[in-house]
Parts: C-alpha cells; structure tokens; sequence
C-alpha cells in the first residue's frame, strides 16, 4: 500500500443527544476507529445510516474535532496545525456533499461555486479565475459557455453533482471525501458520476474516501471496503474478496440486504432481522450480537478485537473462522 | 430534480403582482414617493406662508384641500408633509433593518456568550415602551428629524436581528456554507456572500413593516408637538388640527387619509412579500 | 385479471409552460389489480412522478394539469374529473402516498413526532395519536422511537429522516399505496426492511402498491409486474420476471445493464444521451436518438405498443432477434 495521506488512530466521537427536556446522553457516533487512507486510493466507507460514515468523514477533513484520538495527515496532528500548515491541509482536503442541492448555494451561480475555492484558497481574481472555472466545467463535462451562468436550480441532480466535484478538484486536493456522491441520483447518471470520480482520481492520484451505503457502487470504484456498524469498523478489506466472501455476518446481510436485476432471488426476506440499535443504546459485546444469526453468549459479553486474517483483511468477530 | 428547468417563470415580481393587495400597496407607495420627489413643483405656495384666508373649506378657489387656521394651503403641507414622512419612516427603518441585520448575522455565525449577550439586548429594547421612550429622548435631547430617525432606529432593529439570526443559524451548518468554508472563505464573506442573501425574506419583510412603525411614530412624535418645529410634516399638521376638529375637519382628516393610506400600504407590501418570499407557499398550487 | 383496484385508461398530463401546452405524460395506461405490486420505472424527467400525481389529480405545480384520459378506482368509481374535496378524501384515507424528495416536506423546527401527528390529525385519524405515531416510528424501526418522537429533523440522521417521513405517509392504512421513489434515498437495510414491510402490508392487508422508481434492482426484488416508462409514454410492460429475462425495448436492456450489482465488477454503463425535454420529443419513436439499433423507419413512425405472451412492447424491431442484445457491441 501507499504511504498514508491521512489516517485516523482511534477516533472516538460523542454527541451529546437529548433524551428529555434538560436530560442529555452521550451518543457514541465513532467509537475506535482507525483507518489509513493512501495515495492513488479508493476507500468505499459502508454501513447503515447513523453508522458514523459521515462523522468520520467530517473529523478527517476537520470540519469538526474529535472527542478522542487524532487525525494525522502526512504524520502531522490536525489539532496542532496552525495558520499556513491549517490552511495548506484545508485545500488539500476537500468534499463532495451527499446532497448536491444543498451543497449548492441556491442565489450563487455555477461559476461562482466552482470559484469558491480558487478565490478563498488560491487567492484568483479576474481572467485568470474565470479560465480557470472554464477549463474545470470542461473537466467535469458541463460545456462552460452553456452552464457558466445558470443557477443551481437550473441544473439537474447530476449536473448539481458535477459542479460540486468541480468545486472540490478546483484547489488540487490530495484528499478527497465524497459522502454519497451518487444515492441522490438516477441509475442511469450514475455511472457518469462515477467515471468521473474514477477518472479524477488516476489523473491526479487522489486519495478518495468514497461513502455508500450502495455495495454496487462499492463494488464498481473501490481498491478497499471498509464496513461501518453503530460506530466501529467490523470489517476490512480489498473489495474483489470482502464483497464476494464477506468474513462478518453483518457485511453478509449488507450484502444479502443490497438490491440486484435477479428476480428470481427476490421472495426470500432481505432485511437483516431486527431493529438498528440506537447509538444511545448500543448492545454490550459485539453491537452485532441482537440481529446476529450466528451471536453466541460470548458475543453478548466481550467486544470482540478488529483482527487481521491472512488474505488480507481485518474482521471483528468471535466466529470469523468458523463461519 | 428535472422539473426545475420547465418551471413557469416564477419571480418574485410576477408573484407579488398576482396580489391584488401587493399590487395597490406598491401604487400607493409609487405615488406618495413620487408625490414626495415632486413636492416643489406640486405645491401651489410656500407651505409656511400664512395668509388672510384661514380656514377655508376645501375646493375653495386656489386652495384645493382648504386652508387651516393660519390661512396657509392645505394642499401644499400635505406634499411637502409626504417628505417628512416618507424620509424619516424609509430611513429609519433602514438603520434598523441595518444594525439589524449586522447584530443578529453575529449573534447567530458567532453563538455562545456573545449571542446570549446580544439577544439579551435586543430583548431589553424589545421591552421598553416604544413611545415613552421616544417622548422623553426628544424632550431630553431636543426635536430634530434626525433625531427622530435615530430613536426610532434603535427602537426598531431587535425584530430584524431576531430573524436574521434564526436564519443565519440554520444555515450556517449548511452543505454549502461547509462547502464556502473548505474552499478557505473567511467569516466575513461566509456571512455577507453565502448567509445573508438567503435570509433576504426575512429582512425585507421586516424592513418594509419598519418603515410602516416608523411613520406612525413620527406622526404620533408630530401630533404630541414633539416634531420638527423647522418642517411640515403630517403629524405636525394633526397637532394643529386638535383644536379646529369642529370648525376645520379637513384640517385633520387629510393628512389623517394620508397617513393611513401610507402605513396601511407598507404593511400590505410587508404581509405580501412575507408570502411571496416564503418558500413554502411559493409553488402552492 | 379479477376487476382492477386502479385502471388508468391513457393518462395525459399537460404543463402550460410560457402559453404553450407541454405534454409530459403521453397516453398512459396502466392498471393494478387488488394486492398486485406493480412498478413503474424510467429515467428521472420521464414522467413517473406526474404521471403518479395525475392518478390522484394534485399536482406540485399550478402549470401542471389533467389533460385527458380516465382512472377508475376500486369499486368503479372515476377518479378523474372529482371534486377536489371529495378527492382528497380518498387521497388521505385510500390512497396513501409517499413522494420523492421529502425533506422539503419536513419543518425544521419542529419534532417529528409531532410532524407525524400532524399528518394523522389532518386525516381526522380516530383513535390514540401518540400511541399511533409510536407505532409508526416502530414500524419504520427507528431506534427508540420514545425518544425519537421528540427529536427535531437535523437529530437525525438521513436515513432516519426519511423513515419517519415514510410513516406518515403509511399513517392511515390505504387501500392502494402509491410510493414515488421512496427508499432512493435510504440505505440498503432500511431499503430492504422499507420493501420487506410493503410486501407484508400487500399479503396482510392486500394492499395494491404502484412503486415508482429508477432502479431496477428494487423492482426485481418487490414486483409482480413492471411499466417501462420512456418519455412520456410506457414503452414495455410485462411480468417482472419475464421483462428481466428477456428484455424486448432497447430502453429496458440499457436500464438492466445500467444497474450496479454489488455481486460482481461489471465496466459502468450508461445510456448515451439523456432524456429527452418534453419542449420538443423527437418525432418517431422517442428513444431513437439514444437508440444503437434505431433504423430510418424510427424516426418517421411512432411504434405502437404491440402485445405478446405476457407483455408488450413499443418497438419497431421488438421482433428482430439483433434486437434482444442492443448494448452488447457498444458496452462502455
Ligand atoms: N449534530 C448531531 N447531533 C447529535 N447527533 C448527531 C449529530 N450528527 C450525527 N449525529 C448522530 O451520530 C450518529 C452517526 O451519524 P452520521 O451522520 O455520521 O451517520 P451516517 O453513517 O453518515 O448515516 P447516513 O447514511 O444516514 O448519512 C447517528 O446516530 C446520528 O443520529
Ligand atoms: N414542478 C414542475 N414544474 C414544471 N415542470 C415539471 C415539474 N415537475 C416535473 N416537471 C417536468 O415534467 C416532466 C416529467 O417529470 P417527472 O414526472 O418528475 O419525471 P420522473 O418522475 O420520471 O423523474 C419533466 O420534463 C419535468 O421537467
Ligand atoms: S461476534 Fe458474535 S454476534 Fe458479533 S458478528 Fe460475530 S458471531 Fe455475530
Ligand atoms: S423503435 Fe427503433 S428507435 Fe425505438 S427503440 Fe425500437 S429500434 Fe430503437
Ligand atoms: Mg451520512
Ligand atoms: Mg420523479
């Protein structure tokens, strides 16, 4: 694997959640985390919704601040990055939201969100910024003279798409985040979307941190999988063996739970049988243990360790072996 | 996510004229600026010069509104009256809509103690008795228009600050906002460029219901005999007219119409823009 | 087919755009039988979601309109041409709903227990509201739903937000549930639970369900039946099972073929082009600028929709064995 760009070392995050009119609770939003994402990379970030993906994501790129560990990136402490060193890693980590309508000022027009970065970060002005924002609505496949212009709400979801990522590639970043850069759009655009992030990334030799809660998306762009349950990583791994042998019961029944064109597969019950425990609330042991078909007493008792197997992966369960 | 390209054209113009009340609201305002902007050439003769023919009715020759007890034109007070009002009520308001607008946009970005500092203030001014307050500032430090623009604006800007920072606070955890701040825009051009076009509503709203306050309360400030001494204005007009209520009704109802007219136009204009502006009922069918 | 809960009898639906009438849905016709779970599917901008607010009259827009066609429901009465009130009983109590994109439907400032109150009151729904909104919010498997009653839309995660927006829609038990793309934006466990709980409320209640969606990998694991849907017109319908093993309308092959599969790497397709503006549809057969196989005949004739076995299909070379394999060459 590459050297790391940036890497997470057991990151722990706490919401306060209400639980009454004064009473609050912590929420475990990541708990333990640690993941290490290299040049030239694909990371696919999987898991149920509340299982954290989105937290990781904004503590990697700084947007918030861990409760516990750390974020380095290139070996430095985000916490102790200051002025120039803070800014540098600000333009080197950027993101691509999960809703392009909302990552999108409604009153601004395309040209000036592809601006955002190249004026805030690269300081551009005048010709040499409107070039700039021309040849970056090429990039992306939006014909500059056409879209330049428009506002947000005179695009479609995969044009909204589009001037986001061209946002964030504007300040040459080293990392980039992309939280569900395709679940809000049409089967059909998605494979362009998808293209384009898999081409920006050999172009430019991104490290990209992909977050989905679609194993098909995973499937097509990621090197590696790895798989988010109520805060922790369960399991990890290249994506040709995670996804075709999943080790952890809980990416099997992502997996049994994930959507395919075979109706012949389709009367068996897919859901992963009962609820998703509360991050408030979460189950002793393995967190896994209520909707595990396979729990045993152990698992309701001890957490079992992210441990390494020989084809490569990590797996955080009592019975990986067995099963 | 299509649909929006095929959208009829739907702007804030177009929606405001499909209200009848937006509609007469905006003529009525139309004409008393206009009326105001004329005024020298409206008027038929020196407002403050009085003359032997006092108290005549109104459609007396020369003197289409009458004359008061002074024998000066009715019709000529009225409008140079319109600058007055229209001056202190649109100023006011847009101090207030400014200091406003700056208050609670930091109240809201910033938070924490400084929020609560703030709105603890805008509170405090909320509180105080509106016209007392103005009676004893200008009793205090002498009656001027100026004056009176600047008690009315610092009695009217804790509405708008309130607003703004609602909207300021939703937004500024928004995708785009998150988007401006990983692109390296400072504070400053988050909230001018980013924020605050987007809780224009609000702002114009108010603003508009401001200007409306405003001329009421110079008016009221007129009628006490608390106004300009040094100008016409309708409030002042009424002030005179108290003691001719029987003898000289129209000495009191016009610029009385006037006001109304006036007040009653910029809060149909605020009540129609608060619709138009709501994104919610926008596309109601 | 036993007498349908829902027949629609070549639906139009008209958008008055700058004085002009745009037709945006072309002479639909479909029909779902009591307890069938029948799918419509089709790229965003091909009129799934006006088509599906033509069925109940009520149109996100003034511009929009009906503009021709008849939809009997249950029991034959003609939903078309009702009086809006007596519409919107049936659309509260009968016809449950849910639309896309429902984060515009949901107040920021206010809990979503009491948003989902809401919508039960506004239904004069007769019984224990809080007890109901609780047991919504379990059935949408929202973790600790006590809690969440109380919560505000940002306490929420996406997903959970689009849960409860789900149970207010299913808040009334309708006879026929009209869903427009509504787990699109939910992740695939809830997906999964959202489409396991739509075919129990079916075998349970026999409840009808038309699921509008552009994703063919859900249709496959939920419906009995499937409407291709191309611009404005259905271009194929037929059995679930035979539409996916065999394919007739090149549209329907690029659709399966665009379909990610977690279950193998498979090159990214996409259909060239895009869907065609309603402003100006191409003359002929809608799909022949995107078409790989199109012949000169295409673009002068519009193809009828034929029937056979099972289903039909609107396709000038439907019978053309070159046309079983359109994407095959142009894979890219
Ligand atoms: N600002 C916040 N305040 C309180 N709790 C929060 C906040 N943001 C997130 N959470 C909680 O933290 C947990 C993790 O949330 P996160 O948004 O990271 O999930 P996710 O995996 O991205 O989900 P989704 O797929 O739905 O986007 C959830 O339980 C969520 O409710
Ligand atoms: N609110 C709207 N105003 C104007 N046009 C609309 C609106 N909603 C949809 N349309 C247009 O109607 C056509 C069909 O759209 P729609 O039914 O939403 O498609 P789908 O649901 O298949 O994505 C599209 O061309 C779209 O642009
Ligand atoms: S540790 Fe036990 S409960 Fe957890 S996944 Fe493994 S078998 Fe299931
Ligand atoms: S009718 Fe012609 S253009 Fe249309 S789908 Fe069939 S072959 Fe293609
Ligand atoms: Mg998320
Ligand atoms: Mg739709």
């Amino acid at each position: 694997m590459n050297a790391s760009v940036i890497a997470a070392h057991d990151l722990q995050h706490v919401f306060a959640m209400r639980t009454g009119l004064f009473a609050r609770r912590p929420l475990y939003a990541l708990d333990g985390v640690s993941l290490d994402l290299g040049r030239n990379e694909t990371i696919a970030l999987v898991g149920e919704s509340g299982s954290g993906k989105t937290t990781l994501g904004r503590l990697l790129v700084g947007l918030q601040t861990p409760s516990r560990g750390q974020v380095t990136y290139r070996g430095q402490d985000l916490a102790a990055l200051r002025g120039e060193a803070w800014r540098a890693f600000r333009r080197a980590a950027q993101v691509v939201f999960q809703d392009p309508a909302a990552s999108l000022n409604p009153r601004r027009s395309v040209a000036s969100a592809v601006a955002t970065g190249l004026e805030g970060h690269l300081g551009l002005r005048g010709t040499a910024l409107y070039t700039r924002v021309d040849e970056l609505l090429e990039n992306v496949g939006m014909p500059p003279a056409q879209y330049r212009d428009r506002l947000p709400h005179e695009l479609s979801g995969g044009q909204r798409q589009r001037v986001a990522i061209a946002r964030a590639i504007a300040v040459d970043p080293e990392v980039l985040i992309a939280d569900e850069p395709v679940s809000a759009l049409d089967v059909s655009v998605r494979a362009h979307i998808l293209r384009l992030l898999q081409r920006l990334q050999h172009e430019r030799g991104l490290a990209c941190l992909l977050i989905t809660h679609d194993l098909g998306v995973a499937r097509a762009i990621a090197d590696r999988v790895v798989v988010l349950y109520l805060g922790r990583i369960v399991e990890q791994g290249p994506a040709e063996t995670l996804l075709d042998r999943p080790r952890h019961p809980y990416t099997r029944s992502l997996l049994d739970a994930s959507p395919r064109p075979d109706p012949a597969r389709a009367r068996e019950p897919q859901a992963p049988r009962g609820e998703i425990p509360s991050a408030v609330n979460r189950p002793t042991g393995c967190h896994f243990h209520p909707r595990c078909p396979h729990a045993v007493d152990r698992c309701r008792e001890e957490t079992p360790n992210l441990r390494s197997f020989d084809d490569g992966r990590l797996a955080a369960c009592h019975r990986a072996e067995e099963l | 996510m299509t649909g929006l390209a095929l959208a009829p054209r739907n702007t804030l113009w177009s929606r405001l004229r499909r209200r009848p009340g937006a509609t007469l609201a905006m003529a009525a305002i139309a004409i008393s600026v206009l009326v105001a902007i004329a005024a020298p050439l409206l008027a038929l003769r020196d407002p403050f010069s009085g003359s032997a023919a006092s108290l005549l009715p109104p459609l007396s020759p020369g003197h289409p509104l009458g004359t008061d007890h002074l024998g000066r034109d009715l019709w000529s007070q009225l409008v140079y009256g319109a600058r007055v009002s229209l001056a202190v009520g649109i100023l006011a308001a847009a101090s207030a809509v400014l200091i406003g607008t700056a208050i609670g946009a930091i109240a809201g970005y910033v938070g924490g103690v400084l929020d609560n500092a703030l709105m603890r203030l805008a509170e405090f001014f909320q509180t105080l008795p509106r016209f007392v307050l103005a009676i004893v500032t200008i009793a205090f430090f002498g009656s001027s228009v100026l004056h009176v623009i600047i008690v009315i604006a610092i009695l009217s800007w804790p509405q708008t600050a309130r607003l703004v920072r609602a909207g300021v606070i939703t937004l500024r955890s928004a995708a785009f906002v998150e988007a401006a701040r990983l692109g390296g825009k400072s504070d400053t051009a988050i909230v001018v460029r980013e924020i605050l076009p987007n809780v224009i509503a609000p702002i114009v709203v108010t603003g508009s219901l401001d200007v409306a306050a405003a001329i009421l309360l110079e008016a009221g400030l007129g009628f006490f005999g608390l106004g300009d001494p040094n100008l016409v204005s309708w409030g002042g007009m009424l002030n005179q007219a108290q003691q001719y209520l029987r003898q000289a009704w129209w000495m009191s109802v016009f610029p009385g119409l006037a006001i109304t007219v006036v007040v009653l136009a910029f809060n149909l204009l605020g009540d129609a823009l608060n619709d138009a502006l709501n994104p919610r009922l926008r596309d109601a069918p | 087919m036993t007498e349908p809960l829902l027949d629609v009898r070549d639906l139009r639906v008209s958008l008055r755009r700058s004085g002009r009438e745009v037709s945006v849905v072309d002479g639909v016709s479909l029909a779902i039988a009591p307890g069938e779970f029948v799918g419509l599917v089709g790229e965003s901008g091909c009129g799934k979601s006006m088509t599906a607010f033509g069925l109940v009259n009520l149109f996100p827009t003034p511009a929009a309109h009906l503009a021709g066609g008849t939809v009997t429901f249950h029991g034959g009465r003609r939903l078309d041409g009702l009086p809006p009130a007596a519409m919107r009983r049936i659309r509260g109590a009968e016809i449950g709903m849910v639309f896309q994109d429902p984060n515009t439907y949901l107040d920021p400032l206010l809990p979503i227990g009491h948003q989902i109150a809401e919508a039960l009151r506004e239904h004069d729904f007769a019984g224990d509201v809080d007890a109901r909104v609780l047991e919504l919010l379990t059935l949408m498997e929202i973790p600790d739903p006590a809690l969440a009653v109380r919560r505000f839309p940002h306490e929420l995660s996406g997903g959970q937000r689009q849960r409860a927006l789900i149970a207010a829609a299913l808040a009334m038990n309708p006879k026929l549930l009209i869903a427009d793309e509504p787990t699109t934006a939910l992740d695939v466990t809830i997906q999964a639970a959202i489409l396991d709980l739509l075919r129990r409320l079916r075998r349970q209640l026999g409840i009808g369900v038309l699921l509008i969606t552009h994703d063919l990998g859900v249709i496959a694991e939920t419906c009995d039946r499937v409407y291709v849907m191309y611009a404005g017109r259905i271009v194929e319908s037929n059995t679930t099972a035979s539409l996916f093993a065999t394919p007739r309308h090149p549209y329907s092959q690029g659709l399966i073929k665009a379909t990610l599969r977690p279950d193998r790497r498979e090159a990214l397709f996409s259909i060239p082009g895009q869907v065609p503006s309603p402003d100006s549809p191409p003359a002929g057969c809608r799909f022949h600028p995107r078409c790989p196989i199109a012949i000169a005949k295409c673009m002068g004739q519009s193809p009828e929709l034929v029937s056979y076995d099972s289903g039909s299909v609107a396709c000038h070379r439907a019978h053309d064995p070159a046309a079983r394999t359109t994407w095959s060459a142009s894979a890219a």
